[in-house]
């Protein structure tokens, strides 16, 4: 923090007008390449999310404290899932390209390990705030623990669960960028490229792309977050 | 049809307050017993007790010939088939339909998913779910959400679930104090037919006076946990039910000098 000094600062306004100055106007020759990266990294984002998320489930269940079979399995998944929210993901990207070597792969397993963190999280309090009622009811019943999951629990916390996992959607696309400049496959790995190229033009052009496609995510999963969360209510 | 008995019952929470004290009586095969008391009387914690929701400090439930208490996980899963409740606040998944609601009934006798879903339960099954639902007269909101029906329908609808169930042994818990007096009466009324034509024995909490009186064969007062009155209804006069009700000083008074 000492290094931040005015002087600093005030050089730095001069190189940021630099950098503009080099970047403006961006470079589209190779836009082709750079919207085909970007849907890359949508599709690690995506399909990270979506075993993040599937992973989580079960994950949960063994973590709340109403669903789980063993206090033994709580404190263990409770662990596992604080485990996986310590290690940033670009740690857990390293990690992966360690395993299986640079490219997408190891970014959709560290966007996969990123989502069972905040998913695993939100889904297994979300069980834990279910009202009991309907449970005590099923339990009375004399139905067996997994028919109570799923004709009570899951029920009930379906729309938050699919609420928690847009936003988990939204974040992995965005890490996803950033995975890339790792190695981790995507677009990031274009920006990297063109930034050590000095090519700011190019990626000015990459910024921009990756801009529209954050954005176009953030706003579809917001609607259909008000659409989901417009049902649950009514 | 089963019997019920409950043996020198008490239930004290980890507070240290006592829910139910030294509470007694026999349910015989087919009779409708009504637990009569006020607010915080201890009637739904006997309730609770008698299906095993809630652990119990001294004394024994029996339903039929096996006891609640000594019961392992498999026996109580059973004993619980047998054994339907009605719920003050109807307890009903509410993000699901009427119909997959009344379905669940039949969890307790199901192994395996198919019951998970209406669209893989078996025929036979949805049709005596659909039947259930006949009964109470709600077949026309089969497909509706539960929580956009009124109190009345919902309370309906779990009376349909528990019909699905087809327990001998039938608990409700304060079935109209959630509804306003006319979808009130008509609760108790298609309840009492219930009871009557399925031969069931019936034990039902209520704190209205005049509800008790048309429906009980039996009533049991209860007031702070303990057994105050239990005698067939037609030999029990207003003033005795009225005491039960008064407020904790004259009743005090009447308890030192009896």
């Amino acid at each position: 923090m000492t290094e931040l000094t005015p002087l600093r600062v005030w050089k730095g306004v001069f190189r940021l007008w630099d950098f503009l100055d080099q970047a403006l106007p961006p470079d589209p020759s190779r836009l082709g390449r750079v919207i085909q990266a970007t849907l890359e990294t949508f599709e690690m984002g995506l399909v990270g999310t979506v075993f993040g998320a599937l992973l989580s489930l079960p994950l949960a269940i063994g973590a709340a404290k109403n669903t789980t079979p063993s206090p033994w399995l709580s404190f263990l998944s409770r662990g596992f899932i604080t485990l996986l929210r310590v290690v940033p993901d670009l740690i857990w990207g390293l990690i992966f390209i360690i395993v299986v070597g640079l490219g997408p792969a190891a970014g959709v397993m560290a966007l996969t390990a990123d989502t069972m963190g905040f998913c695993g999280k939100f889904f297994a309090e979300r069980i834990e705030e279910i009202e009991p009622d309907p449970v005590d009811a099923l339990r009375a019943i004399g139905a067996s623990e997994a028919s109570i999951i799923f004709g009570a629990i899951l029920p009930a916390a379906l729309p938050s669960m699919v609420a928690s996992t847009l936003f988990a959607l939204e974040a992995s696309v965005r890490s996803a960028v950033v995975l890339g400049l790792v190695g981790a496959g995507g677009i990031g790995v274009e920006l990297a490229t063109s930034m050590q190229l000095l090519r700011y033009d190019e990626a000015f052009m990459v910024i921009i792309v990756i801009f529209v496609v954050v954005l176009t995510v953030e706003q579809v999963s917001s609607l259909i977050r008000k659409q989901i969360i417009g049902n649950h209510s009514a | 049809m089963l019997s019920l008995t409950v043996h020198q019952l008490s239930k004290h929470y980890p507070t240290g307050t006592a829910a139910l004290k030294n509470v007694s009586f026999v349910a015989q095969p087919g009779e409708g017993i009504v637990l009569l008391g006020s607010n915080g009387s201890g009637k739904s914690t006997l309730l609770r007790c008698i299906v095993g929701l809630e652990s119990i400090s001294q004394g024994s439930i029996c339903v039929g010939q096996t006891s609640i208490a000594t019961a392992d996980a498999a026996q109580l899963r059973r004993l619980r088939r047998q054994i339907g409740i009605v719920f003050q606040r109807f307890n009903l998944v509410s993000s699901l339909s009427a119909f997959h609601n009344v379905l669940q009934g039949a969890l307790g006798r199901s192994k395996g998913p198919r019951y998970w879903l209406p669209a893989t339960a078996p025929q036979l099954e949805r049709e005596r779910a659909m039947h259930c639902l006949d009964r109470v007269r709600l077949a026309h909101v089969a497909q509706q959400r539960v929580d956009t029906l009124s109190g009345g329908q919902q309370q309906r609808v779990a009376i349909a679930r528990m019909l699905m169930q087809d327990p001998s042994l039938l608990l409700i818990d304060e079935p109209v104090a959630s509804l306003d007096p006319k979808a009130g009466r008509e609760t108790m009324d298609l309840l009492w037919d219930i009871v009557r034509e399925r031969k069931l024995t019936a034990v039902c909490t209520l704190h209205q006076l005049d509800l008790a009186k048309d429906y009980a064969d039996r009533i049991i007062g209860l007031r702070q946990g303990a057994v105050q009155i239990d005698a067939p209804t037609s030999l029990l006069t207003d003033h005795e039910l009225s005491w039960l009700y008064e407020s904790s000083q004259p009743l005090a008074i009447a308890e030192a000098t009896s």
